[in-house]
Parts: C-alpha cells; sequence; structure tokens
C-alpha cells in the first residue's frame, strides 16, 4: 500500500507535536510505502530535515512558498474559461462556498506549473475586479490587488503542482495540505484521510486576527480564504481525524460532515518512559520543565512572569525550558530580555535541541502555557514519566490531565485559564507545596497513560483505518 | 500545531514601485533646441560656401562628409539613448544620484568607443581622402557623438537652457574660428569649415561635460550598472535604433539608385534627393517643441494623477475617473498636435512652390520636399504616439511599433524606387501613413487595458536585481 502523506510547515522540516506523531506513524509501519509531499515557507530549508527518515519513504516531494514565486511570471497568457470557472475564481477571491472539483479541474486543463501566470493573467485581474465591485469598493484598489494576490498565490501554486500516486492521500492538517490531498485523490482517483491535530481553521482565524500585516478590512476576506480551503479538504476526504471531543465537534460546525468524524488520540511510547527514574520531589530544589518550541502560541512570557512569583516562593526553583528555539529567533530574543527584565537569567534555562528523556528524571513538575493546541504530546510524555502537569484549558489538555467522561482514576495535574500566570503560578506552586497531592497526580498519570494513550493502541487504530478505508469503495462528494 | 500562516506575511507584497516614465520625455527633447542651432550653423557654412568659389567636387565632399558623420553619431547616440535616459529618471526618481556619474562615464565610453570604431573602419576600408581631412571627419564624429551622449544628462536635470546655450557658444566659436583660419592664416575653405565644425563640436561637448561634473557631483564606483539596465529592458536599444535607421533608410536606399552620386570615391549622396529630403525634416521639428511643452504641462498632470491612484490610495473608481480624464486629454493633446503640425507642414508645401525655386529648387525637388514632408510629418507622429506609450512602461507595443515602421519604411522605399523617379519620396509617405496608423491602433490597444497592464505585468514580488 502506497500512503502519500501530506505535510504542511512540520514534519520533517521541525520538531514538535505533529512531526513526532507523523515520524512515528511511518516507523511502525514498515509494511506501508509512504510518499511525502511537504508544503514549507522557504526553499532555504531544501533536504535540511530534523528526522532521519525511515527505509519505508519511498520519495520526499518537497515544495516551498517562495519558490512558486520565484519564476518570472509571463505576462497575458491566455486561460480559456467558462462563466462556471470564473465564477469559481470569484468564489476564492470573495470566500463565497468554492466547488473545488471544478476548480482544480480548470487548473488541471491549464497547467504549466507557474502559478505567476494565472496571477498577471487577465482572466484573474477581471475577477478580481468584480470581487472588488462586490464588496471592497470602498478600498484602494492597489491594497485589494496585492492582498488578493499574495493570498491567493500559494493555493495557485498548490493547483499546479503535480501529486505522486498513491493509494491513500493523508493529510496531517487541512489549509493547503488539505487542498494538496483532494488534488491527489481526484487526479489519482483515490481515497482520503484527513487527520487534524489542532483545528487549523481556527488557528488561521486566531493568528489573522491578531496579526498586525493584516489590514482590517482584509481580515475577514483571509478567514473566509481559509474556511473555504478547510470545508474543500472536509468536503472530499473519506474520514476526518480528530484528537479529542471538541475538536470533533468545531470541525463538525465548521462543515465536515459527522459520518466521516472519528477519533483517534495521540499515543506514546509508554514502555520507555515508565522506565524512567522519577524524582523525590523537593530533592535538591524544585526544578519545573516545558518542553516547548520557543515559539509565540506556545506563550512563553506568561510562563516566564508565572515563574517569577514561583520563584518568589520557593527561592531554591529552576525552569528547565526544553526545545528548540531557532524558529523564530526575534520571539526567542523577546522572551531572553524579559527573563534578565525579570531577573530569572540565573534561574532559567532555554535548553536549545536536547534528549527530552534525559531531563525527565530531573523535573518535578511540567507545564504548558499554550494559547492553542491541538492533543500535546509532550503532557502524555509527561504524565507517561509520572510527572504532574500544570496546562492552560486548550484542545485536549483538560481530558488527558483530568480524564474523560468514563474516567474515574482522578487528576494528574492542574488545568488553567490561557494567559493567566497568578493561577498558572498558584498551581504549580500548590502542588509543589503537597507532597501527597504531587506523588497522588504522579500515580494517575502512568496508570491513565497506559490505559489511555499508548503508542501501540494508535499504530492499531491506524493501520486498521488504512486497511479498511483501501478496501471501501472511494466516497466522493455530490 | 501544523501550518505555516504565521509565514504568510513575509509573503506580503512590499508594494514595487511604479517607476516615473518621465525619462522618456528628455530624450524626445534633446533634438529640438539644439537642431535649430546647428541647422542654422549649417546654414552659415553653406553661405560660406556660396560666397567664395569652391569647386564642386570640394563642395560635395565637404557636404557628404557632414551628412554621414551627422547620420552615424545621431545613430550612435542613440543606440542607447534610450536606455540612459531611462536609467538617469530612474536614478533620480529613486534619489540615487550617485550613480548617475558613473553610467555617464559608461554611456559617453559606448558611445566614443562604438563612434571610433566605425569610423576608423569606414576611413581604413572605404574612404579615399587626404589623411589630415579624414583625421578631422573622425575627430568631429567623436565630438558630435559625445555631445548628444552629454546631452541625455544635461537634459535629465530639464536644464534646456544650458544645453541650448552651449550650442549657441561653441557655434558662436567655431564660425570665429573659421572666420579667423580662412582670412587671416589663408587655410583652404574646404579645412577652415573642417575645423569650425571641430571646435565648434568640441567646444559644445566639453562645455556639456562640465555641466554633467557640476550636477553630478556625487558618485560610487557601479560602472556596469548601467549594463544591468542594458540586458534588463534590451527592447530600449531597438526601439531607438530602429527609429533612427527608420529616419535615415530611405536616403540610403536611394543613393544607391541611379540618383546616386559617388563622391571621391567615398560617398554615395544623391543631392538631388537629400537636400529637399533635409529640409522636410525640418519642416517636422515643431511638433518635437510642441509634445515637449504640452505633456510637460497638461499631460503629465494628468498621467500623475492617475499613477497615484493606481500605486497609491485611489478606489476603482477614483482610478477610472483618472483614467478617464487622462486619456481624454491624452488624445485631445496627440490630435491637436497633430493638426498643428497638419498646418505647419501644409503652410511649408504651399510655400515651397514659391519659395524653394527661388534657391533652385526644380520641380522634381519640389515634388520631393512635398512627399518627404508628409512623410516626417507621420513618422513624428509615429514617434510622439511611441514615446507616450513608453510612459506606461509598455515596451512592447513600442517596439513593435518602430519595427513596423521600419520595416514599412524599408519595403515602400524599395517599391517606390523601381517605379522610377517619379514617385520617389512616396515611399516614405506611403510608410508614414500606414505606421501612424498603426502606432494608432496599438495606442488604442494599450490604452484598453491599462489598468490591467500596469498591475498584473508586475511581477508577483520584486524581482532580485
Amino acid at each position: 500500500m502506497d500512503v502519500c502523506m501530506i505535510c504542511e510547515g512540520s514534519y520533517p522540516y521541525v520538531v514538535g507535536g505533529v512531526s513526532s506523531w507523523a515520524h512515528s506513524l511511518i516507523k511502525s509501519m514498515p509494511e506501508v510505502n509512504f510518499i511525502i509531499v511537504t508544503l514549507y515557507p522557504s526553499i532555504a530549508d531544501k533536504g535540511k530535515f530534523k528526522y532521519e527518515l525511515p527505509d519505508n519513504v519511498i520519495a520526499v516531494h518537497e515544495n516551498f512558498l517562495d519558490d512558486m514565486s520565484r519564476k518570472k511570471g509571463k505576462f497575458r497568457r491566455k486561460y480559456r474559461v467558462t462563466s462556471k470557472e470564473i465564477s469559481e475564481i470569484n468564489n476564492v477571491l470573495s470566500g463565497n462556498n468554492v466547488n473545488w472539483a471544478y476548480l482544480i479541474d480548470f487548473f488541471l486543463k491549464n497547467k504549466n506549473n507557474n502559478p505567476q501566470d494565472f496571477l498577471m493573467s487577465k482572466v484573474f485581474y477581471d475577477t478580481m475586479i468584480e470581487t472588488y465591485g462586490e464588496g471592497y469598493a470602498h478600498v484602494a484598489l492597489s491594497d485589494f490587488f496585492w492582498s488578493i494576490r499574495s493570498m491567493i498565490l500559494p493555493i495557485i501554486g498548490i493547483l499546479n503542482i503535480d501529486m505522486p500516486k498513491a493509494d491513500i492521500y493523508h493529510s496531517v492538517s487541512t489549509g493547503y495540505a488539505g487542498i494538496m490531498a483532494v488534488i491527489g485523490k481526484i487526479q489519482n482517483k483515490a481515497h482520503m484521510i484527513l487527520t487534524e491535530h489542532g483545528i487549523y481553521t481556527r488557528e488561521r482565524e486566531e493568528e489573522i486576527i491578531g496579526a498586525n500585516w493584516v489590514p482590517p478590512t482584509f481580515k475577514d476576506m483571509w478567514i473566509k480564504y481559509f474556511h473555504n480551503l478547510s470545508r474543500g479538504a472536509y468536503e472530499f476526504t473519506d474520514v476526518a481525524i480528530t484528537l479529542f471531543e471538541d475538536a470533533k465537534k468545531i470541525q463538525h460546525d465548521i462543515g465536515c460532515d459527522s459520518s466521516k468524524q472519528v477519533i483517534i488520540e495521540n499515543g506514546v511510547n509508554t514502555q520507555s518512559f515508565l522506565e524512567l527514574p522519577t524524582k523525590k520531589l523537593g530533592d535538591g530544589g524544585y526544578n519545573i520543565g516545558a518542553v516547548v518550541r520557543v515559539v509565540p502560541i506556545k506563550d512563553i512570557l506568561t510562563m516566564l512572569q508565572a515563574f517569577r512569583m514561583i520563584k518568589s516562593e520557593l527561592e531554591n526553583s529552576k525552569l528547565f525550558i526544553i526545545g528548540p528555539y531557532d524558529e523564530s529567533k526575534e520571539y526567542y530574543e523577546e522572551c531572553l530580555a524579559v527573563t534578565k527584565l525579570l531577573g530569572l537569567e540565573d534561574s532559567v534555562e532555554f535548553t536549545g535541541r536536547v534528549n527530552v528523556k534525559d531531563y525527565f528524571p530531573k523535573l518535578d513538575i511540567m507545564l504548558l502555557s499554550s494559547i492553542s493546541e491541538g492533543q500535546p504530546l509532550t503532557i502524555l510524555e509527561a504524565l507517561a514519566g509520572g510527572i504532574p502537569f500544570v496546562s492552560t484549558n486548550v484542545g485536549s489538555c483538560r481530558e488527558i490531565i483530568y480524564g474523560q467522561k468514563d474516567d474515574d482514576l482522578g487528576n494528574a495535574g492542574l488545568v488553567v485559564p490561557v494567559m493567566d500566570y497568578v493561577s498558572l503560578a498558584k498551581s504549580v506552586l500548590r502542588i509543589l507545596k503537597n507532597k501527597d497531592l504531587h506523588s497522588r497526580m504522579s500515580k494517575v498519570a502512568r496508570q491513565r497513560l497506559s490505559e489511555k494513550y499508548s503508542h501501540d493502541q494508535v499504530i492499531e487504530k491506524y493501520k486498521n483505518l488504512y486497511i479498511e478505508t483501501e478496501r471501501r469503495s472511494i466516497l466522493w462528494p455530490e | 500545531m501544523a501550518g505555516i500562516g504565521f509565514e504568510l506575511k513575509k509573503l506580503l507584497n512590499k508594494d514595487s514601485i511604479l517607476i516615473s516614465a518621465s525619462g522618456y520625455l528628455y530624450a524626445t527633447f534633446v533634438s529640438v533646441g539644439p537642431v535649430i542651432i546647428v541647422v542654422l550653423f549649417l546654414v552659415f557654412m553653406r553661405m560660406v560656401l556660396n560666397s567664395i568659389s569652391v569647386p564642386i567636387l570640394d563642395q560635395n565632399i565637404l557636404l557628404a562628409s557632414i551628412t554621414y558623420v551627422f547620420m552615424s553619431s545621431l545613430l550612435f547616440s542613440g543606440v542607447f539613448g534610450m536606455v540612459t535616459s531611462r536609467y538617469v529618471s530612474d536614478k533620480l526618481y529613486m534619489g540615487q544620484e550617485e550613480k548617475v556619474f558613473p553610467s555617464f562615464v559608461t554611456a559617453l565610453s559606448l558611445g566614443v568607443v562604438m563612434a571610433g570604431i566605425a569610423g576608423a573602419l569606414f576611413l581604413i576600408l572605404v574612404a579615399k581622402l587626404p589623411a589630415m581631412y579624414e583625421l578631422l571627419c573622425y575627430l568631429l564624429s567623436i565630438s558630435i557623438t559625445a555631445s548628444f551622449v552629454t546631452m541625455t544628462y544635461v537634459s535629465a536635470v530639464k536644464d534646456y537652457k544650458k544645453i541650448s546655450m552651449s550650442f549657441v557658444i561653441g557655434c558662436l566659436l567655431g564660425i570665429v574660428c573659421e572666420i579667423l583660419l580662412r582670412n587671416f592664416f589663408g587655410v583652404n575653405v574646404i579645412y577652415s569649415i573642417m575645423i569650425g565644425f571641430n571646435v565648434a563640436f568640441l567646444i559644445i561637448a566639453v562645455l556639456l561635460i562640465i555641466n554633467v561634473f557640476s550636477y553630478f557631483r556625487t558618485h560610487d564606483d557601479s560602472y556596469y550598472d548601467l549594463f544591468r539596465y542594458i540586458k534588463k529592458m534590451p527592447s530600449l536599444i531597438f526601439i531607438n535604433t530602429f527609429y533612427y535607421i527608420g529616419i535615415f533608410i530611405h536616403s540610403i536606399i536611394v543613393w544607391q539608385t541611379d540618383l546616386q552620386l559617388n563622391v571621391a570615391d567615398t560617398f554615395l549622396v544623391a543631392p538631388v534627393y537629400d537636400v529637399p529630403s533635409f529640409y522636410a525634416l525640418l519642416t517636422a521639428l515643431p511638433i518635437m517643441v510642441i509634445f515637449v511643452i504640452k505633456t510637460e504641462t497638461t499631460f503629465y498632470e494628468y498621467y500623475k494623477e492617475y499613477m497615484k491612484m493606481l500605486a497609491g490610495g485611489g478606489t476603482l473608481k477614483d482610478l477610472r475617473y483618472a483614467g478617464d480624464t487622462m486619456q481624454e486629454h491624452m488624445y485631445n493633446e496627440i490630435i491637436a498636435m497633430l493638426q498643428i503640425q497638419l498646418m505647419i507642414s501644409a503652410l511649408c508645401i504651399v510655400l515651397s512652390r514659391i519659395l524653394l525655386p527661388l534657391i533652385g529648387f526644380s520641380d522634381f525637388e519640389l515634388a520631393i520636399f512635398g512627399y518627404m514632408t508628409l512623410g516626417y510629418y507621420c513618422i513624428m507622429g509615429v514617434h510622439v504616439i511611441s514615446s507616450i506609450i513608453l510612459y506606461f512602461d509598455d515596451k512592447k507595443s513600442a517596439l513593435e511599433i518602430m519595427s513596423f515602421f521600419l520595416a514599412i519604411h524599408i519595403i515602400c522605399v524599395l517599391i517606390s524606387v523601381q517605379y522610377g523617379n517619379n514617385i520617389i519620396g512616396l515611399g516614405t509617405t506611403v510608410a508614414g501613413v500606414l505606421s501612424i496608423v498603426f502606432a494608432f491602433v496599438k495606442l488604442r490597444t494599450m490604452v484598453k487595458s491599462l489598468d490591467y497592464r500596469l498591475y498584473c505585468s508586475q511581477p508577483i514580488f520584486a524581482q532580485e536585481e
């Protein structure tokens, strides 16, 4: 069986939840051939993989956003279009529901691998003017023009990509990757599976609302655009997987048919963590760990604030921020500056990329202050290692720490609101100051993990899913 | 967390600058003021020739060599003329004045080297004249080329007065020199005139170069930067080269017919054709003056407004309004220019019937003058239209127009010379009419999708240079 896995902005260029999930999934299924199709911002990262690819990865097709705009476009390329196709292009621009089958068909017909040609064509211009007239006539045309151009360049680029042949197209997010899977499915009449670790649409939405690079007038347009991408993937996928109940609900609200929806949790290789020695609470000071990439969405700044409060009560405590900090240099610099400002230079350590397991035996407690998460692997690993966890209430963090409805094991840590450093600090202190509570949580953690989130179970589920999906007839939208 | 949303901001376009195309204007004006001065200068020299008895062969040598030197200098300075004026206006627009002077050195070297090589080849392979005279011709062609190249730079700062002053001073000193040499040093008139020309253009070149020095005091060492432009917009070279060749190609063809006169085994000319067509060329100059004044004052304002709407904060409604207003003025001005010039040309033809016979024009020469006046009228119109098209950076259309003009001109003249001398000159008239119609069609086509062209022809991201 050939599975084409489509990874947008993740595997194998960055380490993190989605990447390590993808990596372990591939590694655990040596009998399945994987073709990796990537989409990543910069061609400068071409071939710079953070993982050693398993032997069953038979090909990697790398695609880069900036590469799509490198070749000089041809002005005035002629496109033969029907009015139906024009109205679909218009839908992409204006954010109305897009009939992706039509649109993909149009670009397959006109393929020439230089997306710029389309953006320099009369068809594009006329359609843009039409969209402009329908709701943006009050804004500067040049702003609208450049905004639209940069907005749709990636999607036009993707519509010009050749997808490799495969039996199943497995996209690990919606967005551009989702549409790439749809193209693969249509081109090769194959199956499609979609796994969403977070909810792409929501993540983009939050990001756009907060972004100062999108002028306010165009925020709505961008949000609708990303909605459209997700709807396209939901419409064409055979199976849509989420990690937890809340995510499933959101996915459904955005437009995924509930008959396609399945929940498969993330899993960790519990055995290797169960074997790790645990630290005696407070032995040689209190050590707090956070396994995170240093990027804005993890809200490290709130974590630092909270740690200052913790430090003021427990003088001999340390914070280890365990994970790479080269992804967003700007944010890392900011974190360093804040650390210094709070006078924490001596007690906060940014470890960079390290073997997480080396740190586990040193840690008394772990935390996460993310603004958005899916089902973070770091919580699962911490729990497998018997380390109590304090996390913000995002994604499925609550489900893992407090247990799902049918689970009465108890709490493996505490959950606090987003960006609330006072609660975060208080919760950490509450656990660290109460030896009984700490050991109870540690026990619950290990128990819940081995019962609910073991790696082998997850792999088994995906294996069955692949086999079943391939056996079934392909599901096409009406 | 999958996704690349955060990265999108890095792709958002840094609005690429719509570069002011007013550079083309400089190139246009350059010819006019100095031309008048040079014509007066020629008339003076001609009067000198007429006033004393000079052997007819010597007269012909002088006239033919001056004709050849001027034609080749115009061509050699014109090849890169449009690229350099575009380069200079872009750099001034972007505030990179320090890049102007180095490009001047490069442009001047290019022009001088081309004129030098071509001149040397001609003198070695073809010319059979006294060595001293050949040397004077050679030096003259270099100083004229240098003057023309330098004019582009002085006119870039719109100091047309300085240019004209340089020409006036140069020509006056040339005349003084000629008179002194002939009357007090007993120099042969052919040599005194030739030296007079040399002195005039050497002084013009030096004065203009001094002006460039004084304008562009700061400079870096980007001497090769101009070549990047040449590589980037080769069409500008072809547009100008085709235009200059197109203006003279009819003469070169006629020189091959039975009207030809072989001067000293060196030059082919056809005086009965050359003289009336030269006068005809002069009648078409007013439109160039009008064009410069009109575009500078009215059209350019509307053009700027439109560009502001396009690149800046204009809505589609604003843009359409500015565009329509601009187009209206553009068409009105082109029509007005053509009307005025038509009256001038018609008047010239009428007057020519009365005046030119007085200086010995035959009916045959009058006919040529008539045809050529109409022909040049159209050709100048074509030039005006193609300059306007270049305002909108539509190099492709401008090149198509000039290619069409050159090709059709060659074809028409070749056909017309087949039918004997009766309709000689008519070829240029027909080619001119066809070319101006073609240019109008191109202009209309361009204007119809102007917004689209100016927006969508821009690369998605500023191409790395």
